[in-house]
């Protein structure tokens, strides 16, 4: 054997030879890199982005067998729907419902940010996908990525990565696409809307709030119980001052281990032979119809309520009920100062903001129901 | 699936989403209300104890004016240098705030 044979040889089992084999891994190489892009240059949620970006290019170099060997043992943790309820339990130790206990009729904006969940799986069926996929789909519209995920996980595995890399980049664009439908909406008097300061909300309320939620919504839809069940058990563990310990790991150490996992493995279901398809576009256009009727229908349910209290309730709150925390709360208190300067609507939109986490996890759960079995 | 059918599930889990965060509503309702009268009968409690067990507190009120921010009597300190003061107490004593019970702050000469 002469070193040209050698040197042939080692082209020939390269991953060189595998991309002139089936040149759309180079395509998906290329998109792992604008991923990148999005996610380092343009920080668009780089937390999720870049482990997600990383593991499509690691899935698309041919010939490593990685998706065989480390990438699919990390993917039984989303195939299970363990990934997804761990980051709720991250998010729940993170989150304050102080704001949504102290004015509970904003749970009602946050149901109303589930529209285009159901505008969205309408719209998939007409398209022409298979109910399960179209439930999973219309699912983006709750701006909840590990919901986005739990529930692809669970009813259209295939495709998972366009779900998730789609709900990610529009809660990434939240401050692009939310702002152009909230004055479209509302009227500049509705915008000016100062809200007045809410209640005081005590210990025992924050303590037993995670703890009825738990109860109640789990009886009546028990599919919720891996994301509403881990939500209100990461809340206990701030809220009881008893287990800063555990507060602080499912915080910080935990939730970062679980979302490298979560976004190298999504990433990687992003082979090229699934990926690249005209079904992975039409996903994408689905997704941000999804999130577009969804934020319309906060804001629908917040000039509802405007009306209805007299002029109490700024509507700009209501596109906050679309769970994407806390971009959308701030994206209202942007919007609201931009129409008086002395408008504070941050601690009001986090109410709806919140509540969007439950009200997706509960229309989550409801498909699941549905389309499970 | 058929089109009708696909109309009713989508009107029906929307229509599940408001139920249930409307039940939430109610809870959350429910559990202020249940907290309320809970500190309401504590409230009614306390002032029996204060009279039996403090005798120079009536001394010190009338002498300096009380201002309550939230559950601490703060004499002659205003809420900012108080919640100064309680911050650095946290900090000094490493215990978080959140588990921290201030009663009283006063100023002294």
């Amino acid at each position: 054997m002469n070193i040209i044979e050698i040197l042939k040889l080692i082209f020939e089992e390269s991953g060189f030879a595998g991309l002139i084999e089936d040149p759309r891994y180079l395509i998906m190489i290329l998109f792992a890199c604008f991923l990148l892009y999005l996610g380092i240059h343009k920080k668009y949620e780089p937390l999720l982005m870049i482990p997600i970006a990383f593991g499509v290019l690691l899935a698309n170099l041919p010939r490593t067998g990685l998706t065989d060997g480390l990438i699919h043992y990390l993917s039984l943790g989303v195939e299970y729907g363990i990934y997804p309820s761990l980051v709720f339990l991250g998010t729940g130790a993170m989150t304050d419902f102080g704001p949504l206990i102290a004015n509970p009729s904003s749970l009602l904006m946050g149901a109303g940010a589930q529209f285009g969940i159901f505008t969205a799986f309408l719209m998939a069926l007409v398209l022409g996908f298979d109910p399960k996929v179209a439930a999973a789909i219309g699912v983006i519209g709750g701006a909840d990525g590990p919901t986005a995920i739990l529930t692809a996980s669970k009813l259209a595995m295939e495709y998972l990565p366009a779900i998730a890399i789609a709900a990610y980049s529009y809660m990434a664009l939240i401050p692009m696409i939310q702002p152009p439908l909230m004055r479209l909406v509302t009227t500049e008097t509705e915008r000016k809307t100062v809200m007045k300061q809410t209640r005081t909300v005590t210990k025992t309320e924050r303590i037993v709030f995670p703890i009825a939620v738990t109860i109640f919504v789990v009886l009546l839809i028990p599919d919720t119980a891996p994301l509403v069940g881990m939500l209100m058990f990461g809340n206990l563990l701030k809220e009881t001052g008893l287990t800063d310990r555990l507060s602080d790991t499912a915080q910080n150490a935990l939730t970062n281990i679980v979302i490298i996992f979560l976004g190298i493995s999504v990433g990687a279901k992003a082979v090229a032979s699934t990926f690249i398809t005209v079904r992975t576009i039409e996903i994408v256009v689905l997704g941000l119809i999804a999130f577009s009727f969804s934020t319309v229908g906060g804001l629908l349910i917040g000039k509802i309520m405007y009306k209805v209290t007299g002029g109490k309730v700024n509507p700009l709150i209501g596109s906050a009920g679309v769970s994407a925390v806390p971009m959308a709360a701030r994206v209202s208190q942007m919007e609201g100062q931009k129409a008086n300067p002395n408008n504070y609507l941050l601690m009001h939109a986090m109410g709806p903001n919140v509540a969007g986490v439950i009200g997706s996890a509960v229309a989550a759960g409801f498909m699941l129901k549905i389309f499970g079995a | 699936m058929s089109a009708g059918r696909a109309l009713i599930i989508a009107v029906s889990g929307f229509l599940i989403v408001f139920l249930m965060l409307c039940l939430l509503w109610f809870i959350i309702v429910l559990i202020n209300k249940v907290t309320d009268s809970i500190g309401a009968k504590t409230a009614k409690e306390e002032p029996v104890k204060a009279e039996t067990s403090t005798v120079e507190v009536p001394a010190e009120t009338g002498t300096q004016e009380a201002v309550y921010g939230g559950e601490i009597a703060l004499y002659d300190v205003d809420e900012k240098t108080a919640a100064c003061l309680m911050a650095i107490v946290s900090d000094e004593t490493k215990i978080p705030l959140n588990q921290l019970i201030f009663k009283s702050i006063k100023a002294l000469d």
